[in-house]
C-alpha cells in the first residue's frame, strides 16, 4: 500500500463523538476563573490605578508582580506581559482579576479604574506612516525596514519600452479557529505549568521562562487543539506569560490552585492578533513584446501596536514578492509600521498571501496591458530548475508548473471557458457602446444576464524557517520511544491543531517499522517528555519534524531490541549544499519550495454585484502526500479560507483602530453554502530531504485562491480588482471608478 | 428553579437558575462535555443539541425551556448504533479536522438524516447551514455524512 493511500483519520471518530478533550473539557474542580483586565482606552500614558478592595480568596495582579522580566518574547521582546505606563491599543493588557466566583471577578473588574493622559490614536497604515499623535515607535514608526536586490534595476528600467504600475492592498483576516483561546495555570513545588490550546508549546514555555527569572522552573503541556492557523502560535504566549505571573502569585498563597482562564469569541475575536493588512506597490519594466526586464516592489504591513512576528512576516513577504516567476532584475523594499491597532501577527500563509496577491494581480495588469491572456503570460516567467530565486537562492529541483496546470485545465476546462468568457465580456462591451452611442438607457449589464470569470493563479511556497533558521535558531529535535512493551511512541512538540499529524505521523513512523498507524502512539507534547521540534509553524511539520522521525526509525528499526526500552532522538541538519547569509538576506531562503495553481470561476449579478463562486479547483506540488485525503483535506479548507479573505471576510477598524466587526454575526467567513465542492489533486515530485519525498503544504492552500477569484472578478466585471476582500460594495465602487 | 428533563435517556433533576444555559447545565452541572461553545450567540452551531427532535443551538436555550423536554447530546447520540455509524463515517471520510466544530455536525447529521435518509449533496449543504467549520472547507463533512446514510441504510 503506497504511503498516500487514506486511512481513516485516526483521531476524529474521538473528536466527533465528542470525547476528545479540548482545554475548556477538563475538569479543573478547584480552578480560580481569571481575566484579563484590558485598557479600555486606545493609546495614552497610565498615570494612576484605582483597585477596589478584594475579598480574601480574590487576587489581582499587574507588571510590579513579574520576578522576571516583564516582556513577552515574541522574536520581538517589545510587548510588555503587563502593560506599565505606555498603552498603544485598546483592549492592552494592564492586569489580571482572578477568583471563585466568576461573577465577583466580573463586578471587581468593573470597579477597577485607571486614570491616563490620552494621545491622539494612529488607526490606519496612512496614520501611522505620518506618526500621527507622535511615533510610538523609534522616531518613524518602522518597526522593520527590508531590502533586496538583485541584478541592475536602474538599467532594465532605463532600457524599457514601457512600465507597467499597480498598487495592491488586502486586509484585516481573522483566524477564527472554531474553539477559542484557553489556558489554565498553576503552581506547585518550584513549577509553574501552563496547559492549554496552543500550537507551540515550546514558544510558551521560552516566554514564560522570560517572565519567571529564577522564580520557577517551567512546564507546557498542549490539550487538543480545535485549530490554529497560526492564531495559537503567537497569542498562547501573549496570554500565557501575565497567566503563569498569577499562577505564581496564587500558588505561592494556595499551592496548585489552577487558574482557568477561556475567552470567550467576543474577547478573542476583538483582542487577539490577526493576519497584517498590506499595500503593495509594484513597478515592472517591459520591451515591446511585453517581456519583463526589471521590477520594483515596495510592500508595506500594518504591523499593530507592537512589533512581535512583524519582522519575519515581513521577510516571508518580500521572498515571495515574485512569486513563481524569474525576474533577474528585482529591487524590493519592505517595511512594517506600527499602529494603534491589537498587533498583527501569525495567520496561516504568513506575508504570503498578501505578496502573492500583489505579484499575480499585477501579472494580470501586464497581461491586459500587453493584449496576452493571462496564463499564457505568465507561462513566459516560470521558475524553472536552476534559476535564481529573488533572494539569490538555487531552485535544485525540478519545477513541475506546467504538468499541474495541465492537470488544472483537466479538471475545469480553464482554457476552453477563458475564451468563452473573455468573448461574452467583449460582446457586452460592444453593447453597452452602442447603448451609449443611441442614449438608451439600459439596466447595467445585459437585461440581468449573469457575468461570468473565469481566474487563475500561479504561486509557490517556502517550507520551514527562512534561510538557515532551522539550523541556526530552531536546531529542532524529535524522537521515537520504545517502550519496554515493544509499543512506539511518538514524542515531538508537534501539535495537532487539525492538520492531521496525529494520522500522518504515525503513518511515516509505522511504515518505517512495518507496524500499523493505529499502534503507534502519539504523545501530547508536553516539554517535560517531548524534545524541543520547535514550532508548529511554517509549513514544517512534515517536511522538517516528519522527516527527522521518519529518520529516527530508521535508526529504531536497525537497533531495535524486543523487550527493551530504547529512544532514538534525531536533531536537524540542514540538507548539502544549502546556503544563507542571514544578513546580506542572500541565498537560499528556504530549502524547498511547494507549488500551487488555483483556479476559480464566478457569476456576477450586474445589478447587485453579487459574486457567486460557481467552482474552485486547486493542483498542488507537496513533493509527496503522507495521506491523499489528509493533503485534500488541507487543499479544500484552505482554499476555503482563501476564498474567504478574497471575497467575503470584512475586517475593519474605526478612528481608534478597534475593530467594527465584533461577533461572528458581523465577522462573515464561509458556510457551507457559500462556496461549491473544491477539485483538489497533488502530483508527486518527491523531495530527497522530506519524509517518503513529502514538502511543507500546510500555508501553500491559502496562498492562491483569493487571487483566482480576484481574477475571475476581473474577467467578469471587465475592470482591474487590485484589492480584497472584494465585497459587493468594493466591486460598486471599482466599477464607478472605471465609468 | 427545579428543572426535571430527560438528558439522553436519563430522567435528571437540578436545581438552576432559570435564565442558565442549557449548553452550561450540560457541560458544567452534568459533565457532559461533548457539546462545543465556539460562540454563544448562536452562530456556529458547535453545540448543537436535539431537543424534543429538534436541532437547536444550546447555548441560546435558557433552563425554562427545557423542563419536560427530551435532550440528546452527542455523548449519547454517539453511543448508539446511528451515532457510532456518524462517527466512524467522520474518520473514514475525514470530516473531522481540529474535531470542534464536529460534536456539532454529528448532531446536524443526525437531524437531517432523520428526514432524509439519503440526502444529496445540496440537500446535506443546506442541512449544516448552521454549522460553521472553519478547518474543512465543508466538502468532506458532505462526504462524511453521504458515507453514513449508505453505509447506514436503514438505520434511518
Ligand atoms: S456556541 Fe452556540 S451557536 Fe455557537
Ligand atoms: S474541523 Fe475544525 S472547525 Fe471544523
Amino acid at each position: 500500500m503506497s504511503i498516500t493511500t487514506p486511512i481513516p483519520r485516526v483521531d476524529a471518530q474521538e473528536k466527533a463523538a465528542g470525547a476528545a478533550a479540548y482545554i475548556a473539557d477538563f475538569d479543573y474542580a478547584t480552578a480560580l476563573t481569571a481575566r484579563f483586565y484590558r485598557s479600555d482606552f486606545p493609546r495614552g500614558r497610565i498615570t494612576g490605578r484605582y483597585i477596589p478592595e478584594l475579598p480574601s480568596g480574590y487576587y489581582w495582579v499587574d507588571h510590579t508582580d513579574v520576578p522576571g522580566k516583564n516582556a513577552v518574547v515574541l522574536i520581538k521582546d517589545d510587548l510588555p506581559a503587563f502593560a506599565e505606563e505606555e498603552i498603544r491599543y485598546r483592549g492592552q493588557i494592564i492586569g489580571i482579576l482572578c477568583g471563585p466566583d466568576p461573577l465577583e471577578v466580573d463586578r471587581l473588574l468593573r470597579e477597577v479604574a485607571i486614570e491616563y493622559e490620552p494621545i491622539e490614536p494612529a488607526p490606519t497604515l496612512d496614520d501611522g506612516i505620518s506618526c500621527k499623535g507622535g511615533a510610538m515607535h523609534g522616531e518613524d514608526n518602522v518597526f522593520a525596514r527590508l531590502a533586496l536586490d538583485r541584478g541592475d534595476v536602474d538599467t532594465a528600467f532605463a532600457g524599457a519600452t514601457k512600465i507597467v504600475e499597480g498598487t495592491y492592498e488586502t486586509g484585516f483576516q481573522e483566524q477564527l479557529y472554531m474553539e477559542p483561546q484557553g489556558l489554565v495555570s498553576w503552581f506547585e513545588g518550584g513549577t509553574v505549568v501552563v496547559h492549554g490550546s496552543m500550537q507551540c508549546p515550546y514558544y510558551v514555555k521560552h516566554s514564560v521562562e522570560v517572565v519567571m527569572g529564577d522564580a520557577a522552573r517551567t512546564r507546557i503541556k498542549a490539550a487538543v487543539i480545535g485549530g490554529g492557523f497560526g492564531g495559537k502560535e503567537d497569542y498562547p504566549e501573549i496570554m500565557g506569560a501575565p497567566l503563569s505571573v498569577a499562577a505564581l502569585k496564587v500558588g505561592r498563597a494556595e499551592p496548585g490552585r489552577p487558574l482557568r482562564m477561556i475567552f470567550d469569541r467576543t474577547e478573542d475575536m476583538a483582542f487577539t492578533s490577526k493576519r497584517h493588512p498590506s499595500r503593495t506597490k509594484i513597478r515592472t519594466a517591459h520591451d515591446e513584446d511585453g517581456t519583463i526586464r526589471g521590477i520594483e516592489s515596495e510592500v508595506t504591513l500594518d504591523g499593530g501596536a507592537y512589533e512581535t512576528y512583524s519582522l519575519i512576516v515581513l521577510m516571508r513577504a518580500i521572498f515571495h514578492s515574485t512569486g513563481a516567476y524569474h525576474i533577474p532584475n528585482a529591487k524590493i523594499r519592505g517595511r512594517a509600521v506600527a499602529t494603534t491597532t491589537v498587533p498583527s501577527g501569525a495567520f496561516r500563509g504568513f506575508g504570503a498571501p498578501q505578496s502573492l496577491f500583489s505579484i499575480e494581480m499585477h501579472m494580470q495588469k501586464c497581461a491586459r496591458t500587453f493584449g496576452v491572456e493571462p496564463l499564457a503570460y505568465r507561462r513566459r516567467f516560470f521558475q524553472k530548475k536552476g534559476d535564481r530565486t529573488v533572494t539569490g537562492g538555487l531552485l535544485r529541483d525540478e519545477v513541475i508548473l506546467d504538468r499541474l496546470l495541465v492537470r488544472l485545465d483537466e479538471m475545469s476546462g480553464y482554457g476552453e471557458k477563458q475564451k468563452r468568457y473573455a468573448a461574452e465580456a467583449a460582446e457586452r462591451r460592444n453593447a453597452s457602446v452602442v447603448d451609449a452611442g443611441s442614449g438608451a438607457h439600459r439596466a447595467r449589464g445585459q437585461g440581468g444576464a449573469l457575468w461570468r470569470g473565469i481566474g487563475i493563479s500561479v504561486f509557490n511556497h517556502g517550507a520551514g524557517f527562512t534561510g538557515d533558521g532551522e539550523q541556526r535558531i530552531i536546531k529542532g529535535k524529535a524522537a521515537v520511544h520504545k517502550r519496554a512493551d515493544d509499543v512506539v511512541e511518538i514524542r515531538c512538540a508537534t501539535t495537532d491543531m487539525g492538520q492531521g499529524p496525529k494520522t500522518t505521523f504515525r503513518k511515516v513512523v509505522g511504515a518505517v517499522l512495518d507496524i500499523v498507524p493505529e499502534e503507534v502512539v502519539f504523545v501530547e507534547p508536553d516539554t517535560d517528555i517531548c524534545p524541543d521540534s520547535g514550532p508548529t509553524v511554517a509549513s514544517r511539520t512534515m517536511m522538517v519534524v516528519g522527516f527527522l522521525l521518519q529518520e529516527a526509525a530508521k535508526e529504531l528499526k536497525a537497533t531495535w531490541t524486543p523487550g527493551e526500552e530504547q529512544t532514538v532522538t534525531r536533531a536537524y541538519e540542514m540538507p548539502p549544499g544549502m546556503a544563507w547569509d542571514q544578513n546580506a538576506l542572500d541565498g537560499d531562503a528556504y530549502a524547498a519550495f511547494g507549488w500551487g495553481v488555483n483556479a476559480c470561476e464566478v457569476e456576477v449579478d450586474p445589478v447587485t454585484y453579487e459574486v457567486r463562486v460557481v467552482h474552485a479547483w486547486g493542483v498542488y506540488d507537496v513533493g509527496k502526500a503522507i495521506d491523499e485525503r489528509v493533503v485534500n483535506g488541507q487543499i479544500q479548507g484552505g482554499m476555503s479560507q482563501a476564498l474567504g479573505y478574497g471575497a467575503i471576510e470584512k475586517l475593519h477598524v474605526d478612528e481608534t483602530g478597534t475593530f467594527l466587526q465584533r461577533t461572528m454575526a458581523d465577522y462573515i467567513i464561509p458556510t457551507a453554502l457559500d462556496f461549491p465542492r473544491t477539485g483538489a489533486d497533488t502530483i508527486d515530485n518527491p523531495y530527497t530531504y522530506g519524509p517518503f519525498g513529502a514538502k511543507g503544504m500546510g500555508e501553500m492552500v491559502h496562498d492562491g485562491g483569493h487571487m483566482a477569484y480576484a481574477a475571475a472578478v476581473e474577467q467578469a466585471i471587465g475592470a482591474a480588482c487590485p484589492r480584497i476582500p472584494l465585497v459587493p460594495e468594493v466591486i460598486m465602487e471599482i466599477r464607478n471608478d472605471e465609468t | 428553579m427545579k428543572l426535571e428533563f430527560t438528558v439522553n435517556g436519563e430522567a435528571r433533576s437540578i436545581e438552576v437558575d432559570p435564565l442558565r444555559r442549557l449548553l452550561d447545565i450540560l457541560r458544567d452541572d452534568l459533565a457532559l462535555t461533548g457539546t462545543k461553545e465556539g460562540c454563544g450567540e448562536g452562530e456556529c452551531g458547535a453545540c448543537s443539541v436535539i431537543v424534543e427532535g429538534k436541532l437547536v443551538n444550546s447555548c441560546l436555550v435558557p433552563a425554562t425551556q427545557c423542563a419536560g423536554a427530551e435532550v440528546l447530546t452527542v455523548d449519547g447520540l454517539s453511543e448508539s448504533e446511528r451515532g457510532e455509524m456518524i462517527t466512524e463515517s467522520f474518520a473514514l471520510m475525514h470530516g473531522a479536522q481540529c474535531g470542534f466544530c464536529t460534536p456539532g455536525m454529528v448532531m446536524a447529521a443526525e437531524a437531517l438524516l432523520r428526514e432524509q435518509n439519503d440526502p444529496d449533496e445540496e440537500a446535506v449543504r443546506e442541512g449544516l447551514a448552521g454549522n460553521i467549520c472553519r478547518c474543512t472547507g465543508y466538502d468532506m463533512i458532505v462526504d462524511a455524512i453521504q458515507d453514513a446514510a449508505k453505509r447506514g441504510k436503514g438505520l434511518w
